[in-house]
């Protein structure tokens, strides 16, 4: 019985602690396992592969943002920045393999470096800032390729796309990787820790010695980073390079973080809240299609789930500050009368 | 030896019109090669969804499919993809997971579901291709409109109005292209009326934008355009309701005159008619919703064993001053596109009387 009640009471401080809300994390759990019992069409390892090959680029982009959403900043140029990295890849690709993807990836680290320098050092609030890399990227986009097109080396789509008996194996091995990385810099570095502190109160942190701006700026990389990445592995899916098709992982990218527990005022969330995130995401729009629901439904249906999901993470971070709040002043109210 | 060297050319000479005829001659798809037994379950992935022209085309295939083919079709599945072209590779591999039978898809992009169509085709997997510009060459069937006839033609009436208007193919020229990027876009600009353009030296582009075929966007963009361009001369709208915005925003500034190309949009029908006297004259090629339609009875006709020609390019019908009377529909909204299956009874129960 006591050893009931301390589980219970780990499982609790555990919730209480966690990122996401753990209700989250059981009604995710719920809803696949009656997905597997009563949808046959969801449970078919075809329909799972398919589930785990698109969730890879949102997975990318929405673990970049979460960074930046800790550091209390937005990114709203990650589609942008897929759109251009599409475009380059197909531009440099065929000329040089290696050296494509290097200056694929360099590209999107090199937007992320600008919005770092103009959050940091310019203070331009970082909705606008990225906005308006947003413009310029997409401009850039479509002067590299006007129209879809481009060739795409195949080994380089077989690597990205690689299974082994119908098992996407690559894909998994990124999946992995992406969410590993992100937890442990995250949670188990020092940089982790100061995007933390200075996503949280960046006043504190400064006095604390964390040299914020350097911290942020490589937020902004990271970020740009994972949204090149994320424009490789849409490159090898669509195997062209097209101005616009980062376009929707704009905001997808922000549903994704929040829905998994990441809060936009910064200093509090995690990769393993925006894996849920994405989970679920990619998993509605499968299940939408899987049950013909219809479009202009499932648009209603994805905006109240995502309401309702941070709407019941804001309340119940709103009664837990209320608590501290009540229990801090009764005990100073004992304190008085003492 | 000099019957021998005539006869050796004559053989030549008919071998080589044999072979071109061949080159020519349409291919079709092998007899019974995709035959299965009906009820038939169809996926329709479309690239757009939620302006007009989507609303009435998603109306129009589900009116074919319960009217002419019924008994035939257990199931339609029809996605939008809103021009995304992820939502669109995620929405095909669904409609595969959900099981049917043949595939309908009207690309976001002529390139990027290349690789995915090409992988459905050689499992076997009857796909049609509609509507728009497509790079690829594997598929069962190919229905589409002739996107770069579309802008050819439009671009081409424009260059001779602008001969008639000035003496000689001189002047100004404001772009409103649609979603840049897009397959239709970049048939009806692109490789369409661009070309056409580029043969005038003396046509400058002097201002360029992008309407998103919305009205709303199309006349923010094409209001700022004409500011900064008050003389321009023509304006190539890539379609839409964009082209009834910019003849309203046109006419607004007293530019009756303005040569713009359009589309078969009933609102901007009423506006050419009720201008005409004005000196508003305007070109609408069409991008008819009905070719979809033949790429549905092709499905159906592959599912049933028959044999098609795989591919099949219409030519745009074109809405002339000449012809627009016989077209508009003075009792329906603006919001018809006139060159659609769906017969005028099921429009007014969709629309309303007005």
């Amino acid at each position: 019985m006591r050893m009931r009640r301390r589980w219970a009471a780990r499982i609790r401080e555990k919730a209480r602690k966690a990122h996401a809300p753990i209700g989250l994390y059981l009604g995710l759990s719920f809803v696949i396992l009656v997905l597997f019992l009563f949808l046959p069409q969801f449970r078919t390892p075809l329909n799972l592969s398919n589930l785990l090959l698109r969730s890879i680029p949102l997975l990318a982009v929405a673990a970049g943002q979460t960074f930046v959403l800790i550091g209390a900043g937005i990114d709203l140029s990650v589609g942008s920045v897929i759109s251009l990295s599409t475009c380059v890849a197909s531009v440099t690709m065929e000329h040089n393999l290696i050296l494509g993807i290097i200056l694929t990836l360099a590209s999107g680290m090199a937007v992320g470096l600008a919005n770092g320098i103009g959050v940091t050092k310019l203070r331009i609030n970082p909705f606008l800032m990225t906005l308006g890399t947003t413009i310029i990227v997409s401009g850039i986009s479509l002067l590299i390729r006007p129209y879809p097109g481009g060739t795409i080396p195949q080994v380089f789509i077989d690597f990205m796309l690689g299974s082994v008996g119908g098992v996407p194996v690559i894909c998994i091995v990124f999946f992995v990787v992406i969410a590993g990385v992100g937890i442990v810099v995250l949670r188990k570095s020092r940089y982790g820790r100061h995007l933390y502190a200075t996503g949280g109160n960046l006043d504190a942190a400064k006095l604390a010695g964390v040299r914020i701006n350097a911290v942020l700026i490589a937020s902004y990389i990271i970020s740009g980073f994972a949204a090149a990445f994320a424009g490789l592995y849409m490159t090898a899916r669509i195997t062209s390079g097209d101005p616009q098709t980062g376009s929707p992982f704009q905001m997808q990218s922000i549903a994704a973080a929040v829905l998994g527990g990441t809060a936009l005022t910064g200093g509090r969330g995690g990769i393993f809240g925006t894996v849920i995130g994405v989970v679920i995401l990619v998993m509605l729009g499968n299940v939408f299609n899987l049950l013909d629901i219809n479009l202009y439904w499932q648009q209603v249906l994805r905006g109240l789930i995502l309401i309702l999901v941070v709407g019941f993470s804001q309340f119940r971070a709103l009664t837990r500050s209320r608590t501290v709040l009540g229990a801090s002043q009764s005990a100073q109210g004992t304190g008085e009368r003492r | 030896m000099k019957r021998f060297a005539i006869g050796a050319l004559s053989l030549v000479f008919l071998l080589g019109i044999a072979i071109s005829a061949m080159a020519q001659a349409p291919s079709y798809t092998q007899f019974g090669k995709y035959k299965k037994e009906p009820p038939y379950k169809i996926g329709f992935s479309y690239h757009g969804g939620g302006i007009d022209y989507d609303i009435q085309f998603d109306a129009a295939i589900k009116w074919l499919a319960n009217k002419e083919y019924g008994s035939l079709i257990s199931n339609l599945y029809m996605t939008d993809a809103q021009f995304d072209v992820a939502k669109q590779q995620a929405d095909v591999e669904d409609l595969i997971a959900k099981g049917i039978d043949g595939l309908i898809i009207s690309p976001v992009s002529p390139s990027a579901e290349v690789s995915l169509i090409n992988s459905l085709y050689d499992k076997g997997i009857p796909v049609v291709v509609v509507l728009g510009e497509y790079d690829g060459n594997k598929y069962t069937a190919y229905r589409a409109s002739n996107a770069q006839d579309f802008g050819r033609i439009g671009a081409e009436w424009m260059v001779q109005q602008l001969i008639k208007k000035v003496g000689s193919p001189k002047g100004s020229l404001i772009v409103l292209h649609g979603v840049p990027g897009a397959a239709a876009e970049i048939g009806r600009w692109d490789r369409g009326a661009k070309p056409v353009f580029a043969k005038y030296p003396q046509i400058k582009i002097v201002g360029e934008g992008a309407g998103q075929w919305a009205y709303d966007e199309g006349k923010r963009v094409i209001t700022t355009l004409l500011a900064a361009n008050p003389k321009a001369d023509m304006i190539w709208s890539c379609g839409g309701q964009m082209s009834l915005a910019a003849a309203e925003v046109c006419a607004a500034n007293g530019r009756y005159d303005c040569i713009i190309s359009g589309e078969d949009y009933n609102g901007l029908f009423k506006f050419w008619i009720a201008n005409k006297s004005k000196g508003f004259s305007c070109i609408a090629p069409t991008f008819p919703s009905w070719i979809a339609n033949t790429g549905f009875d092709a499905m159906i006709q592959v599912l049933l064993g028959q044999t098609v020609q795989v591919k099949e390019v219409f030519p745009p019908p074109t809405i002339t001053d000449d012809t627009v009377r016989n077209y508009v529909v003075p009792s329906l909204p603006d919001t018809i596109w006139v060159a659609t299956a769906l017969p005028k009874a099921v429009l007014q129960e969709m629309y309303g009387k007005k």
